[in-house]
């Protein structure tokens, strides 16, 4: 379906409310950067955005729009109204481990598929625009999928190709369509994916440092973390609504005291409390981080986190034969035993 | 005196006989302040850092003390900030200016002796800003200048070159009276040329950024449905206070056993749920919603009706690097439209 037609089949859900939200994305403050629109009101839904400049992995909001809402009200009707939610492939992904997980049943979301030939990194392209802009009207910027623009006296003048302001992902995309959707926007990509086998040549190339190497090397990225949860508050894997690594959320009222003092971890920002959040969330993401790179994104230092989660990602692959998400009717892998699993490790 | 610096590194040389520095170095994820070391300290293109540089003065983490348990009882020892000297070069008006608003928290009234003591013993080289660096810059809408001297010591202009440096407090005096920099080779006094040119750039890194509004006149509203759109999409991170170079909340921590142990402050902020939870298991804010008004709140209302100013710097930090851009100038701007339509 054409943008228009979806928007306007997305304001006709909401008006008979069919419908009880829409998550998407909308322009942001800065011509560079989208950013997500939760609503419920058709009117708004004119500000949807389908452009390659929408990053966000959407389905994180699913969980937490859910239970706000289950929470706030009490008409069961209106508690199971599906909520309309724009996913790219790799977001479908993220959606499957929620499927999988029950976390949310299929029956509540309507799902529009975007395809996706690469994502815009903002940085990227806010960069060669103050290189090369005529004009730093920001008004006159223009993104899509064939790159980015310069509007001269209302004509579309090329700055950079598209592959210049791309995001990386698209090296290692398994999934340039969505698995699964109710609607999708334009046509599907008709590109072939990577190849199952060559997705982890970014993990197979930093392996082959030693050891010392690479703890060096991470040991350095851990030190200059703030302990911001960004990464994991983007995340749609980490659903947890209490995090056993993080201070920074309630932790349930436990008569016990002892039981209520157990975190894992200090608050200190400091290399040993930073390497054990690090390392114990790159674990928990094991079969579930379907390298969507928000976190990446997110983090303000920089921090080559999806290195690091698709380190793991690997090892669930090469020890599995498992992809997190990709199939929303599996069993997620590690809540599975099977004799058939590999036992290596314990020969050593 | 208004002195000239032909060859920054030189001078930073020579300072680093009696000082730790810190400056302003460009990585492949931005622009960080980092320890001198010696190496060329190449300002082409020098926007501002990721982070600010509070974590020199209020660092993420500091042991406040530690305890022992003997045979007389609980032994403490407080721990005292280091007393070394320490030169942040080439930090931007913005956050030289927030510097004059942890001294209210941390100064005025009960001096907290850890900040007092670095603060002490900390030498800002503020540098100006050739007009907006970034699209998120907004320090001239809260009162501020990119060219301002407020909470620096030295001011440094590009000039040519090399660098017009203008001594602000006593503290920045007393750099040039140190040993090593007394005699130094590294500076001379500056021509009047290069000082009127110093001047003209300062006038026009104000012109640059001409405010269009003075947020300081703006009346937040308390029951405004902007507050629940706005924190809708918000993923309740800690990215806009921790790179916040006037956030100050900190929280305190113990580490070790019951017998044996230290306390350490750690940063905190009220974006985090648990950090308003209260030990009845009452939760004051517990909605990202109201943890989002409290920052605003904080920042134009609080802070402004208790020491007259805002908490505010306009640095854009929290801007430019919300995963999901919230834009406290939008915000804002909200509250003023509607003060003039029904004005």
């Amino acid at each position: 379906m054409q943008t228009d037609e979806i928007k306007k089949l997305l304001a006709d859900k909401l008006s008979k409310g069919e419908l009880r939200a829409v998550i998407g994305y909308r322009r942001g403050t800065n011509p560079f950067f989208r950013r997500p629109l939760i609503t419920s009101s058709a009117e708004e839904l004119e500000e949807l955005d389908f452009s390659p400049l929408g990053v966000e992995n959407l389905s994180t909001y699913i969980t937490d729009t859910v239970r706000k809402r289950r929470a706030r009200r009490r008409d069961p009707e209106e508690h199971y109204k599906p909520t309309a939610v724009v996913l790219r492939g790799c977001h479908s992904r993220a959606l499957n481990v929620l499927l999988q997980e029950k976390l949310i049943p299929r029956e509540e979301l309507f799902v529009v598929g975007l395809p996706c030939r690469g994502v815009a990194d903002p940085h990227k392209a806010q960069t060669l625009w103050h290189a090369r802009a005529e004009n730093r009207d920001h008004r006159n910027v223009v993104i899509d999928e064939q790159g980015l623009f310069e509007l001269r006296n209302g004509q579309k003048v090329r700055l950079a190709d598209f592959e210049e302001i791309s995001d990386e992902c698209h090296g290692y995309c398994r999934t340039p369509n969505p698995l699964f959707y109710d609607v999708l926007v334009g046509e599907p990509v008709a590109e072939e994916p990577v190849a199952a086998e060559s997705q982890f040549k970014d993990v197979e190339e930093f392996l082959k440092k030693p050891v010392e190497e690479r703890w060096r090397f991470w040991s350095e990225q851990f030190s200059r973390c703030i302990r911001c949860y960004a990464c994991k508050n983007i995340c749609p894997a980490c659903s947890c609504q209490e995090c056993s690594l993080a201070k920074d959320t309630e932790q349930p009222l436990v008569a016990d005291a002892k039981v209520r003092k157990t975190f894992w971890l200090g608050k200190q920002q400091d290399p040993a409390n930073n390497a054990a959040y690090h390392i114990n969330r790159a674990l928990h993401l094991a079969g579930r981080c379907v390298s969507c790179g928000e976190c990446e994104r997110a983090c303000p230092v920089g921090i080559p986190l999806l290195l690091l989660y698709r380190s793991v990602a690997k090892q669930v692959f090469d020890n599995y034969d498992y992809e997190a998400g990709m199939d929303g009717e599996a069993e997620p892998i590690m809540t599975r035993f099977s004799t058939e699993d590999s036992e290596d490790f314990m020969e050593e | 005196m208004i002195r000239y610096i032909e060859n920054l590194r030189q001078f930073l040389d020579e300072v680093a006989e009696g000082y730790k520095i810190f400056v302003p170095r460009q990585r492949p994820e931005g622009w960080f302040f980092e320890a001198y070391g010696g190496a060329e300290v190449e300002l082409e293109g020098y926007p501002n850092t990721v982070a600010s540089p509070k974590e020199y003065l209020f660092p993420q983490n500091e042991t406040l003390y530690r305890y022992e348990a003997g045979e007389e009882g609980l032994k403490y020892d407080n721990e005292t900030a280091e007393q070394t000297g320490q030169v942040i070069f080439g930090a931007r008006a913005c956050d030289c200016a927030a510097l004059t608003r942890l001294d209210q928290v941390f100064l005025e009234d009960d001096k907290d002796p850890y900040y007092a003591a670095r603060r002490e013993n900390t030498v800002m080289i503020g540098l100006v800003c050739p007009g907006a660096v970034a699209p998120s810059c907004f320090c001239t809408e809260v009162g501020l200048s990119p060219a301002g001297v407020a909470g620096m010591d030295l001011r440094a202009t590009e000039v040519g070159e090399g660098l017009v440096i203008e001594e602000i407090s006593d503290r920045g005096a007393a750099l040039f009276g140190s040993p090593a920099l007394k005699g130094g080779k590294s500076w001379r006094e500056a021509s009047a040329e290069e000082a009127a040119e110093a001047k003209r750039l300062q006038e026009a890194a104000e012109r640059d950024m001409a405010p269009a509004r003075d947020l300081a006149e703006i009346e937040l509203e308390f029951d405004n449905p902007i507050w629940a759109r706005e924190s809708e999409r918000c993923i309740g991170c800690g990215i806009c206070a921790f790179l916040c170079p006037t956030c100050h909340c900190f929280t305190i921590e113990h580490s070790g056993s019951k017998r044996k142990g230290k306390a350490i402050r750690t940063w905190d902020t009220c974006q985090f749920q648990a950090y308003s939870l209260e030990a009845s298991g009452f939760n004051p804010r517990p909605d990202r919603e109201q943890r989002l008004k409290q920052r605003l709140y904080h920042k134009f209302k609080y802070f402004s009706d208790r020491y007259g100013m805002l908490l505010c710097i306009g640095c854009g930090r929290c801007v430019s690097a919300c995963p999901v851009n919230i834009d406290i100038r939008e915000i804002l701007a909200s509250f003023e439209r509607k003060k003039s339509v029904t004005s």
